[in-house]
């Protein structure tokens, strides 16, 4: 088929069958790639967080429904509520000296250590928010370790240093 | 003509959707154990489990780990009162010191670094890391527990009301600086095993100081300190009963100073990456990790500058001292601009002698590092940080390749040795 052919040819037909089956499953795979970067993260979103204190779950908080503790540890959590806003606070030990705050925003869905007297510095109020299934929030000198609720700790890239 | 067009589409189509699955290595799910009760730190053993669920088996060695830590911790420990070391440490000068096997193990591994490093890393600073308030003394938030005259944790008024009500760390007195570090002379430690029990005989050396305010005389004697070392042994220690137990993947971490990897079954060269922690995370670098490196089947070890320190007349003062000088790496006073190496990572190495050779190449400085690196360790890899308070400049100095050590921070600079 010369040139001149395939230019008429397409001046008459620009686009046949095939080229609008394949323009369109490209169209969908993209809308596809789209929404599941998009939207998809939101389902990784934690549900509320627990507690593990010396490898034990001790306490867990549901942002729907609220906060429920382990046998044996239900005078060692203290909640205070304003608003959309609770504030947690743990205590690591019986004389209530060493102790961790929370701040949950139950309409955002999520979880942040704003007081501890741990140590000078307080690394764990300065640790990330947890938000998602794979958030969490350490206090070494505590041995207290704030996990999102559904989802396990993450083991997949150790970090040195 | 169309035929082929639509081959070809389809087979692109294809491979992109199977292109996430291409890098899979062996099945399995990655999870862990995770405990805070030793070296007032975290340990964290993750291994490959077929069904994502911990066996009795892993359980069981997860035991064995724990045991063996605690062991060393309380073998090694300077708070632990019956502990080999506090014993020594509570020793006069010149009694000799009956220790345990580990104690034993981890001094003469400490001997042989002292050495090689030439006294750079030196574990007989524990008087010089109590002056600048690194000791556990210091972990509670109010003033220092069992209060010594040459504490440099003073209680002030922060708001000019008269009354004290926060904590601050002062510049030590020049006296303490002295006979604390005339104190270090790691050499002149004796360590020798008869009938099967081991002993260390502390040096003759004591110092008397007359403490200001009450004008009483105090003796000191050698404090050793084997935090570090005693982290990167019990790295070792746990590797051993982890890889005896016949676990080819996962790796260890002990507070992300010490650890060692094994395979990666979820990639197809098996290698981990792992993040290099950031030592200045701030607006300028504003990324938790300024690198990654990849390693399979390897001990790695860090030291830094930023985890534990003090900002005492708008200088940093971290927990590494230079045991030449009696002052944190990097803050002597004729280093006005605090330039210096701020965090360093030896590869290969065991991980005991990888935490004495970062806290020694942190202490001797880049040029003093550079040279040790290439004469005493060409076949290791190595990456460390070098700042340059001159013209507030970081610079990356490192012998691993691009595949092997990747990411880099923008703004730091790098240099390839």
């Amino acid at each position: 088929m010369s040139l001149r052919r395939i230019e008429q040819v397409k001046g008459k037909k620009p686009f046949a069958v095939w080229d609008l089956l394949i323009y369109g499953v490209l169209a969908v795979f993209i809308a596809v790639l789209f929404i599941v970067f998009v939207f998809g993260g939101n389902r990784d979103r934690t549900a509320g967080i627990r507690l593990v204190f010396r490898e034990q779950v001790v306490y867990t908080y549901s942002f729907q429904e609220g906060g429920k503790a382990a046998q044996g540890w239900e005078n060692r959590v203290a909640l205070r509520t304003e608003g959309d806003t609770v504030f947690l606070t743990f205590y690591s030990d019986e004389e209530g000296k060493r102790f961790n705050t929370l701040m949950l925003d139950l309409k955002n869905g999520s979880a942040k250590m704003t007081n501890a007297n741990c140590s000078r510095h307080k690394d764990c109020t300065f640790m990330e928010e947890i938000t998602t299934q794979k958030g969490v929030i350490v206090c070494v000198p505590h041995g207290l370790k704030v996990l999102a609720l559904e989802g396990s700790e993450n083991f997949d890239k150790p970090s040195l240093g | 003509m169309r035929k082929r067009f639509a081959a070809i589409i389809s087979a692109a189509l294809c491979l992109l959707f199977l292109f996430p699955f291409t890098a899979c290595g062996e099945s399995g799910t990655l999870i862990g154990y995770t405990s805070y009760a030793y070296f007032n730190t975290s340990a964290v053993w993750a291994f490959r489990s077929e069904n994502g669920k911990e066996t009795d088996a892993d359980a069981a060695v997860w035991e064995q780990i724990k045991t063996r830590l605690g062991e060393i911790e309380n073998s090694v420990s300077s708070e632990a009162e019956e502990s080999s070391i506090a014993r020594f440490n509570r020793a006069a000068a010149g009694e000799t010191v009956q220790i345990d096997g580990t104690a034993y193990a981890l001094l003469l591994q400490a001997k042989e670094m002292y050495v090689k490093t030439e006294g750079a890393y030196n574990p007989a600073v524990g008087l010089l890391v109590d002056l600048w308030g690194f000791s556990p003394r210091f972990t509670g938030t109010e003033g220092a527990a069992d209060p010594q005259p040459y504490d440099t944790l003073v209680h002030y008024d922060s708001n000019g009301d008269g009354e004290e009500d926060a904590y601050k760390f002062v510049l030590p007195q020049e006296k303490y600086l002295t006979a604390f570090r005339n104190l270090s002379d790691f050499s002149a430690v004796e360590l020798f095993e008869k009938d099967g029990e081991y002993f260390a005989k502390k040096p003759n050396t004591a110092f008397a100081v007359v403490a200001d305010e009450t004008g009483t005389e105090h003796t000191y004697t050698m404090q050793l300190n084997l935090g570090g070392i005693g982290k990167g042994y019990a790295v070792d220690e746990a590797e051993r009963l982890i890889r005896a137990a016949g676990y080819r993947f996962g790796y260890f971490n002990l507070g992300a100073s010490s650890m060692c990897v094994l395979r990666d079954f979820r990639n197809k060269d098996e290698a981990w990456e792992i993040g290099l922690g950031n030592p200045r995370l701030s607006e300028r670098f504003p990324v938790s990790e300024y690198g990654t490196v990849k390693q399979t089947d390897i001990s790695l070890s860090s030291s830094g500058d930023y985890e534990q320190y003090h900002m005492i007349e708008g200088r940093r003062h971290c927990h590494i001292i230079n045991p030449f000088t009696g002052y944190p790496i990097n803050a002597q006073p004729q280093n006005a601009k605090g330039s210096g190496i701020i965090v360093a990572s030896v590869f290969g190495l065991s991980a005991a002698e990888g935490d004495a050779t970062t806290t020694a190449l942190m202490v001797m400085g880049k040029e003093k590092a550079l040279a040790y690196l290439a004469e005493k360790l060409p076949e290791k890899q190595f990456v460390f940080i070098y700042y340059n308070g001159e013209d507030d400049s970081y610079t990356v100095y490192t012998n691993m390749n691009d595949s092997s050590l990747f990411g880099i921070v923008s703004g730091m600079a790098t240099e390839k040795i």
